[in-house]
């Protein structure tokens, strides 16, 4: 039997039922979107592919189309039960079915629904997994650990220029009654680019002279703010060398970039409040501090005063002293003239008493009261009886006489 | 000990030594002299300084008055 040549209609038409047989029914298929774009009609294109195949090359690809008609519903129902948008790089759970379309040669998967659990899921494990890896190396802390300056009026802002999170907080600064100065990394913060734009930005700002960077962004969808869960945007905030403030506009989830900020708040305008309270609080303990001087200053000086009352005493009591010891000198100068005046007195006296004892002993003054000695041949002076015979020379107060013993007889009494 | 190095108080406590033993009915006439030249330069030496003292005091309180 000859080989049958089939038309391309043909062809395609075959396709077209085969598959149909092959998928009777509607499916469900889950993937990593990427590549979504949405044509000028409004209905949504994208890829599905394996998870975690985005950077190298894919080995399956499907492609899927929403169409116009079905895009509110599976929108509404993604905003609805998981405030979602259909994102590139989030994964998913569609319902649809599988066709053949001809005009382009190719098969689509034609979707017609979504479950949003089956996302939620995978990004709260995502989620899960990076903050494991991130606590499991300090990280969550490092940023957290830094010293916030006490008067950040330099603010390194990242975000979007021009955006209403950039104008909220811009204006919330600029109202202050603070003479704070912004420098601003313009940096997307949604989308595909947001990842390395943050990141970079990050590393840009923290380069700057800047007391506290802010990266802030408005509310949105739960996909709008995949890149505040990536973990390298939570490694670069942790690893910023300055305190890094976040207000991303979130209801109800906390980011992990929430959670390795060293300060989180839930919107841009709430930073911008958090950065001023702290520079009202510097203001606040300044106020405190300058009259806490002012009182130390005043005790110090009544303590001085109190000091140089007391000094005064002591001046009047060392001229007292002074006069003391003066008084004190005289006297003693009066008693050195007295005593040794009246020591040489006595000594005097005791030199003349003994003078006149020797004077009243002298054998002159003997003689004068008419006793006279008389001495032997031999000059001996005569005090026993003497032989008579014996020449005597006796000695008065005016004459010496010579005269010899006739006789002599000694005294009864002697 | 010379008289810088002598103090105040020592030098009255000499004096006051030196006076007692003036003040005794048996005075060694022999040392008399010596002691009341001591005494005499003791109270000297106590009145110096004292002038001293009392220039300083006034010094420093007019300084001070002054401020």
């Amino acid at each position: 039997m000859a080989v049958s040549t089939w038309t391309v209609d043909e062809l395609c038409k075959s396709i077209s039922v085969g598959l149909q047989n092959l998928f009777p029914e509607e499916i469900w298929v889950r993937g990593q979107i990427v590549g979504l774009t949405r044509s000028q009609a409004g209905h949504l294109y994208f890829d599905l592919i394996e998870p975690e195949a985005t950077n190298r090359k894919a080995n399956s690809k499907m492609s899927i189309v929403a169409f116009k008609g079905q895009l509110n519903s599976i929108q509404s129902v993604l905003k609805k039960l998981g405030n979602l948008t259909l994102e590139d790089g989030i994964e998913v759970r569609i319902r649809g079915r599988v066709s053949y379309y001809a005009p382009q040669g190719r098969i689509q998967f034609i979707m017609s629904g979504v479950d949003p659990q089956y996302t939620l899921g995978h990004l709260a494990a995502e989620r899960d997994q990076v903050l494991r890896t991130l606590a499991s190396e300090g990280l969550l802390e490092l940023n957290k650990s830094l010293p916030l300056p006490m008067l950040p009026l330099r603010i390194g802002l990242v975000t979007s220029d021009g955006s209403a999170a950039y104008n909220d907080f811009v204006n919330e600064l600029l109202t202050s009654r603070y003479p704070f100065k912004i420098i601003l990394v313009d940096a997307r913060v949604q989308g595909s680019e947001a990842e390395s734009a943050i990141v970079n930005a990050l590393e840009t700002i923290a380069h700057e002279e800047v007391d506290v960077i802010a990266v802030v962004r408005g509310g949105g969808a739960k996909t709008d703010l995949l890149a505040f869960d990536l973990e390298s945007v939570a490694r670069a905030i942790a690893n910023c060398p300055k305190p890094v403030f976040v207000g991303i506009g979130h209801e109800t989830d906390r980011s992990i970039t929430d959670e390795v900020a060293h300060t989180s708040v839930k919107t841009p305008t709430a930073c911008a409040v958090a950065l001023i309270e702290q520079v009202n609080n510097f203001e606040v303990f300044l106020g405190r501090l300058s009259s806490s001087i002012a009182n130390k200053a005043q005790q110090r000086l009544a303590r001085a005063n109190e000091t140089l009352e007391n000094s005064g005493g002591r001046i009047a009591k060392a001229r007292t002293v002074i006069q003391t010891q003066d008084d004190r000198l005289a006297e003693f100068s009066t008693a050195l003239t007295r005593f040794s005046n009246r020591a040489l007195e006595q000594a005097k006296k005791r030199v003349q008493a003994a003078t006149d004892l020797q004077r009243a002993f002298h054998p002159l003054q003997v003689l004068r009261r008419g006793f006279s000695i008389t001495r032997d041949e031999n000059g001996s002076i005569l005090k026993d009886d003497a032989p008579p015979g014996t020449q005597l020379i006796t000695e008065t107060f005016g004459a010496t006489i010579s005269s010899q013993v006739t006789t002599s007889s000694r005294k009864e009494t002697q | 000990m010379t008289n810088d190095e002598q103090s105040y108080v020592n030098a009255i406590s000499e004096i006051e030594e030196i006076l007692r033993s003036l003040d005794t009915e048996n005075v060694d006439i022999d040392r008399l002299a010596t002691d009341v030249q001591k005494a005499a330069e003791l109270i000297d030496f106590c009145r110096d300084r004292l002038a001293a003292a009392q220039t300083e005091v006034e010094r420093i309180v007019s300084a001070f008055d002054e401020k």
